[in-house]
């Protein structure tokens, strides 16, 4: 070694003092909540649920059936009291209609121009039909009923 | 339109008759304890009406319903005015404007104690109206004018057999297949009930 007068001093990256801390390698588990409050919340809730919704489905149908059940108690009165009505209402038809077409020749009551609409034989209606009704009406009477069912105007 | 003078159609003085002079929320509030009160009336003018299809020829019984309801009706404001007068302002101004009984439940019950304690009348159970109820009447049948077939009223009490129990099943081995007695098997279409 001829020459050299000095040596080189260099740092080498070496582990500190005590060595390195031990590396931790076990398992960690993260932060749970437990599960079985909520399972056992929700299947009280389905049977408690369960048994509520069966009594209040009965209490639905219940009133249900009393609205049904009340306008079914009415029907005679609203039928016995609507049959008169429409009685009148086609005497004064015809009455009116005779009034009407006293002068036209070959008219006959109730039939186009003797021409009969129920031909065998004589046929009464038990349902009111809304061209029976108003039939001889104003328009604007008649468009009062226009959601009745075989209606044009 | 459509009525000759051939047509026999009812005068006006066989169609006078009193008025039920009450609104549909008074009516809709007194329905079951009407029915029940003219039950009778109702059932008769039914019948006919079913019968006889026709609505002259059951005038009369009409007429005895509209009377019989208006004597229900003086009867209520006679004794129990107050309790029915709540009871159907209440349904008139109900929500939703149906009428419906869900909102007026406590007017309906003092309404019904009333009527069972001054009018002994009491309102039957809930389904009692939705249920067939037979009636006989001692109006003679009427003939049949649109030749349906047989018009022909059913007795008021019907005799219906026991059903047979499972033992009997063993006698009839052609009745095993389909109807079952007793094991029935609602979620099986069986469509040879026998061979």
């Amino acid at each position: 070694m001829t020459g050299f007068s000095k040596v080189a001093v260099f740092r080498q990256d070496m582990p500190p003092r005590g060595g390195y801390s031990p590396i931790p390698w076990a398992r960690v588990p993260s932060r749970r909540i437990p599960l079985w409050p909520f399972v056992s919340l929700w299947f009280a809730s389905n049977i408690f649920g369960y048994f509520y919704h069966m009594s209040e489905k009965r209490e639905y149908w219940k009133n249900e059936m009393e609205m049904d059940e009340s306008r079914s108690c009415v029907e005679p009165l609203i039928l016995a009291e609507q049959d008169r009505i429409v009685l009148r209402q086609y005497r004064a038809n015809r009455d009116e209609e005779t009034k009407l077409m006293k002068d036209v020749p070959d008219w006959e009551v109730g039939t186009w121009f003797g021409e009969k609409v129920f031909k065998s034989r004589t046929y009464f209606p038990d349902r009111p039909h809304v061209l029976d009704y108003y039939g001889l009406a104003r328009p604007s009477t008649q468009r009062l009923d226009i959601n009745a069912s075989q209606w044009q105007i | 339109m459509s009525f000759t003078h051939d047509l026999k159609l009812p005068t006006y003085e066989e169609l006078e008759c009193p008025v039920v002079n009450v609104s549909s929320a008074a009516l809709r509030a007194g329905s079951f304890h009407l029915a029940k009160y003219c039950d009778l009336q109702f059932k008769e003018f039914m019948l006919c009406r079913q019968e006889e299809q026709d609505p002259r020829k059951c005038l009369n019984e009409s007429k005895d319903v509209t009377l019989c309801s208006i004597d229900f009706f003086r009867r209520v404001r006679d004794t129990c005015n107050d309790t029915f007068t709540t009871f159907w302002t209440c349904l008139d101004n109900a929500r939703e404007g149906e009428m419906s009984f869900n909102y007026c439940k406590q007017e309906q019950r003092a309404f019904e104690q009333c009527a069972k304690d001054k009018m002994n009348l009491e309102r039957p159970e809930a389904g009692y109206f939705s249920m067939v109820r037979m009636h006989d009447s001692k109006r003679p049948i009427p003939s049949d004018p649109f030749r349906i077939g047989s018009v022909d009223r059913h007795p008021p009490k019907l005799d219906i057999p026991n059903p047979p129990s499972i033992s009997q099943a063993n006698e009839y081995p052609e009745a095993k297949l389909g109807m079952k007695f007793g094991q029935r098997k609602p979620w099986m279409f069986e469509s040879k009930l026998w061979d």
